[in-house]
């Protein structure tokens, strides 16, 4: 039976007797006039719309579709379309990271941390060297952004950025300050964010200090308390972290947090387990967690194992994570999990220094639901039968004796 | 599959798998809120949309009735337009006005899909066009005068290349 089925207006009697679903799907076609069987004439009587007149939701929905640049050169058009283009809600998203490039797309989503496994979205390649700006012009560009975003009272939802927030006296700080303050940046949802190193500002090469790295945290959390004012609700972050116990608390105060994603700020600086504990505690509705931690070497009974303990993680990924082994988690919601081992480039030592429990063996204790370990679903039976696959899995991310060949920990 | 039938603002009557016209949730709102019986006789009256363009809108809905539902987050995403399916790109190569009336209807109906993919391709003929060019596609007047065109190009000109 054809999909759709044509009835022509006069045969209502007909069609209370059901004759027309009995009609083969040749007759129809028959029956069709040739303009409608296409479907691309409309009836002559109708006047042609033009995009000026179609309804304003529909105007807004289609420019949501245009880059900055896009709807900057749309707005030169027409005064319809300029004062449509003015619209907040088509300015929803201050992506900072792309100004000196050519194309000035919000490609955010795109771009991520650290580096980059197999099996992962590579980075977009930014050419940094595609349109030759100099640092002025960048620092130029920024502040016309931000005061343009100003002016149409965008209503952000995404912002994202790479600036080293305590360089120049905080200037970059400022700037995000004044954006978010001076647009209706309550939405804000999503916030990418890689705050000690500007990629594109040139002026001078200076070697930061330790104590321009601790200062620099201060800058951060200054941005992190300005975000808490105007945009509580952003549910995912994508930030360096530096684990001090007051950034974890300005942390927790976005209780709407389900997604984190944080990389490194320090190296080889330990986490406390404190610090980690208060974090998951504080944040009620975390679903996803990715971790880049690079944790420091210590021998023997003094290297931190770390526990992880939520209710409502469903997600966690510690692939980018050197050094950061668990002792055990207590988490009931986890469905995927992934963890790579590293090869370790520290000193030679023997394995037994360390004592690391088997990854199967924590979850098994620790995480009943749980799906899908690296990419593998796992069949309900995991934790009693460890089909080959998952054997394998576990024989490339687990440090124990029995998934670890050697006895060297290399 | 029970069916439904629907009507066009010119009187067609079209004859339609209901989970093929559910993909418009006005009308899954009417069926579901109305208490409108699948068996029943009545036609459900679409007031605006004539038979030529519900035509081409059963035919998107039919290609597109095992379709996924879209993702939740989408509002947040980036929004991509070079993302069509094939069947989408070549079922909208019609004639401006048919692609409004078209937008014109998903909207009235509320099938993001739809709405999506038709407000996607008018994006497309935006995109990468010089102001002039747009005029041009699109038959609009230039209605600034000379100093207010200026104005306009100055303070949206800050992102052009340097």
């Amino acid at each position: 039976m054809p999909p759709v089925q044509q009835v022509s207006p006069g045969s209502q009697s007909d069609m209370e007797n059901k004759l027309p679903l009995k009609r083969t799907k040749d007759d129809l076609d028959h029956m069709t006039p040739p303009e409608l069987q296409n479907g691309k004439r409309f009836k002559g009587k109708h006047k042609s719309l033009n995009f000026n007149s179609l309804p304003l939701e529909c105007q807004l929905h289609v420019f949501s579709y245009l880059t900055v640049r896009e709807k900057c050169q749309a707005s030169c058009t027409c005064k319809k379309w300029r004062d449509i283009l003015c619209s907040p809600n088509l300015w929803t998203v201050a992506d900072f990271t792309h100004l000196m490039c050519c194309e000035l797309d919000g490609l955010a989503e795109k771009v991520s941390f650290g580096r980059i496994r197999e099996n992962e979205t590579p980075l977009p390649v930014r050419n940094h060297t595609c349109c030759p700006t100099s640092s002025e012009s960048f620092t130029s560009k920024v502040s016309q952004f931000v005061n343009f975003l100003c002016d149409r009272n965008a209503q952000l939802k995404i912002l994202s950025f790479e600036f080293d927030l305590f360089e120049e006296k905080e200037m970059w700080l400022y700037q995000m300050n004044k954006l978010l303050k001076a647009t209706n940046s309550v939405g804000l949802t999503k916030v990418f964010g890689r705050w000690s190193f500007t990629p594109h500002f040139m002026i001078k090469y200076y070697r930061s200090s330790l104590d321009d790295k601790h200062t620099r945290v201060g800058s951060f959390q200054k941005l992190l308390k300005t975000l808490h004012e105007t945009s509580p609700y952003v549910q995912h972050f994508r930030i360096q972290f530096d684990w001090s116990m007051t950034s974890v608390e300005l942390l927790c105060k976005f209780q709407q947090i389900h997604t984190l994603e944080l990389s490194k700020y320090w190296v080889f600086v330990r986490t406390l387990q404190s610090a980690v504990d208060a974090l998951l505690d504080g944040l009620p509705n975390l679903k996803r967690l990715h971790l880049e931690m690079i944790s420091p070497f210590q021998l023997g009974s003094s290297h931190q194992l770390y526990t992880l303990r939520s209710a409502t993680l469903e997600e966690l990924d510690i692939r980018r994570s050197p050094g950061f082994f668990l002792l055990s988690v207590n988490l009931p919601k986890l469905r995927c999990f992934s963890s790579q081992r590293e090869t370790w480039a520290g000193p030679v030592l023997s394995r037994d220094y360390l004592n690391i429990p088997c990854l199967h063996t924590i979850l098994m204790d620790g995480a009943h639901n749980l799906a899908n370990f690296n990419g593998f679903p796992l069949g309900s039976d995991w934790r009693t039968r460890i089909c080959a696959v998952f054997e394998q899995k576990l024989k490339s991310s687990c440090y124990c004796p029995k998934h670890k060949k050697g006895n060297l920990f290399l | 599959m029970p069916n439904i039938k629907l009507q066009s603002s010119d009187g067609e009557v079209f004859d339609v798998d209901v989970d093929v016209a559910k993909q418009s949730i006005t009308i899954k709102t009417m069926l579901e809120d109305l208490g409108m019986d699948e068996d029943d006789d009545e036609a459900i009256p679409l007031p605006n949309v004539n038979s030529a363009i519900l035509g081409k809108v059963l035919e998107w809905c039919q290609f597109h009735k095992d379709d996924p539902p879209p993702p939740e987050d989408e509002e947040n995403r980036e929004k991509r337009t070079d993302d069509l399916c094939g069947f989408d790109i070549d079922f909208l190569k019609v004639d401006q006005g048919t692609l409004f009336e078209l937008i014109l209807a998903a909207n009235y109906l509320d099938i993001k899909g739809l709405l999506d993919a038709s407000c996607k391709t008018v994006a497309n003929m935006i995109k990468g066009k010089t102001p002039e060019e747009i005029r041009k596609t699109f038959n609009i007047k230039n209605d600034f005068t000379p100093a207010e065109e200026e104005q306009v190009r100055k303070e949206n000109s800050w992102c052009e290349e340097k």
